[in-house]
């Protein structure tokens, strides 16, 4: 058999070119899909709850007589709930005064004593005028109709829900939202156009079996 | 002159065209002209260049950068 | 005749090495610049990963936890990003697709980056420092692929808000232009920049042509004196 030289044998310009194309295309789809799962991830809200119409009366918390009350409740270890204090610590810049801000951590039952502790909880402290309580097995959290983290909902001084949902505009993304918009417009106005926004974060309560990322697919 | 100032080597420059024609260039003009011209009016010794009235060698004109 | 025709020869020649000499110099800083890349690249991605694992490393359903999305997004979505650039730079380093696709996937890593930070502000630094990486090309062309993908990111990203399906009214929404501005901002200096660079390297190779030629020039001239000098005594000879 004839010996053929290594020149010969090297792969045409026009194929070559060809597999650089697909190449390229392969790889435009998988970072387009790439970034857009992402979106999708951060897009996604978590569960809407049903906060009461009226302020509980069974409930510990403590609610403020002579102006609005703003309860956030917060998953100790939610990494997305880092930029709903951040923008929580925005929006009270912008409303001083008017408003008395509850920062409620959730510890689940079952959970073991002291993992509420995390840097989050301390950030939370070190707002200015804001008040830490803790949700010892998430008793608060249910009564108040809160299943993701990162909820906010604001009473006015007479115990009537003005606002349900959350601060961020995307999961875990500081920056503008409609919802903290919304409690601007509500505190220094009396109105908004609406009364809530998806709130992002963690879930509060585990459900067994479910996979926390499950919703989202 | 000031104390940092530099002198050009050249800032004028006659080239003989191909009809006989002498044709004066300041610096920035006969440096603005192709590479292609530049090199064969070298090449064919049809270029003078001159610092004021005094005209410079070639290669004090080219050389020095 | 004879001696123009030797005269356009050399000339010719003379002009090609000189125009050859500043390929050749354009060549090297494309290849030392797609090679800086890859190093580059791989860097953000370990950067990416640890990020993501330091700052978001599980995702929690009341206190049940999971491997966070985002380790996965920056391992597989990162690791996708900088594949076909960093391929294109081993396999096909100086050319310009390597470079545009790299100025792409460059800006893609930033909004990768500002994704996983949560939106800071400081991570959009990342933006701007890689357009001066990106200068390093000197080739105007790649800072305009850069600003272009910035700006589709933004648009395409502006189209999924989920605050166009949630509201109606965004009062910030020129916000993005304003994002926009201090981009164009940055990469109208640094394209100044990488023209003016250009000019003084073709610079620098026509005045190496032209001093060839005028070393072409002195030998010619110091050949035909020397002839004239052997010719000399045997024409005087008796």
């Amino acid at each position: 058999m004839p010996r053929r030289s290594v020149a010969s044998m090297a792969v045409p310009g026009p194929t070559r070119a060809g597999a650089w194309l697909i190449a390229a295309a392969v790889w435009g789809c998988a970072v387009v899909g790439g970034f857009a799962a992402l979106l999708r991830y951060k897009s996604t809200a978590g569960p809407a709850g049903a906060a009461p119409a009226v302020w509980p009366a069974d409930s510990a918390l403590g609610r403020d007589a002579d102006r609005a009350t703003l309860l956030m409740f917060v998953h100790p270890h939610c990494v997305c709930s880092r930029a709903s204090l951040t923008e929580l610590g925005r929006l009270l810049e912008r409303v001083r005064g008017r408003v008395a801000p509850q920062v409620v951590f959730v510890r689940p039952p079952g959970a073991a004593p002291g993992w509420e502790r995390t840097a989050l909880r301390d950030a939370a402290v070190a707002l200015p005028g804001v008040t830490v309580a803790d949700d010892d097995g998430g008793g608060e959290a249910r009564r108040f109709g809160a299943a993701t983290s990162g909820t906010c909902l604001l009473y006015d001084r007479s115990g009537q829900l003005l606002f349900a949902g959350g601060i961020t505009a995307l999961r875990g993304h500081q920056g503008d939202s409609f919802g903290q918009e919304r409690i601007v417009a509500l505190l220094t106005t009396g109105a908004a156009d609406r009364r809530d926004s998806p709130v992002f974060g963690c879930e509060l309560e585990d459900t067994p079996g479910k996979d926390p990322i499950e919703r989202i697919r | 002159m000031g104390l940092f100032s530099r002198q050009e080597s050249f800032d004028k420059a006659v080239v003989e065209l191909p009809t006989g024609e002498l044709r004066p260039l300041t610096k920035s003009e006969f440096e603005a002209l192709p590479l292609h011209d530049r090199v064969r009016a070298i090449l064919s010794k049809k270029l003078k260049f001159y610092r004021g009235v005094k005209e410079v060698s070639m290669k004090e004109a080219l050389g020095d950068r | 005749m004879k001696s123009d025709q030797h005269v356009d020869a050399a000339t010719e020649a003379i002009v090609q090495r000189a125009r050859e000499r500043f390929r050749k110099h354009r060549a090297r800083a494309f290849v030392a610049t797609d090679r800086l890349f890859v190093k580059i690249f791989l860097g953000q991605w370990l950067f990416a990963v640890f990020i993501a694992l330091v700052f978001s490393p599980y995702a929690w359903q009341g206190k049940l936890k999971t491997v966070h999305p985002h380790v996965w997004i920056a391992l597989l979505l990162g690791g996708a990003i900088i594949s076909l650039p960093i391929a294109l730079a081993l396999v096909r380093p100086g050319q310009a697709i390597t470079r545009h696709v790299i100025a792409c996937a460059q800006m893609l890593f930033s909004a990768l980056l500002i994704h996983l930070s949560g939106g800071r502000i400081e991570t959009h630094f990342h933006v701007f420092g890689s357009l001066a990486f990106l200068a390093f090309y000197l080739d105007w062309t790649v800072l305009l692929t850069a600003t272009v993908t910035i700006a589709l990111d933004h648009l395409a990203r502006g189209i999924f808000w989920p605050e166009s399906v949630y509201g109606i009214f965004n009062p910030e929404w020129w916000r993005f232009l304003e994002h926009a501005f201090w981009v164009v901002f940055c990469a109208s200096f640094l394209v100044a920049s990488c023209l003016r660079q250009v000019r003084e390297w073709l610079t620098f190779a026509e005045e190496g042509g032209m001093i060839e030629a005028l070393a072409e020039s002195e030998w010619r001239q110091r050949s035909v004196l020397e002839r004239a000098a052997q010719d000399a005594p045997a024409k005087g000879a008796p």
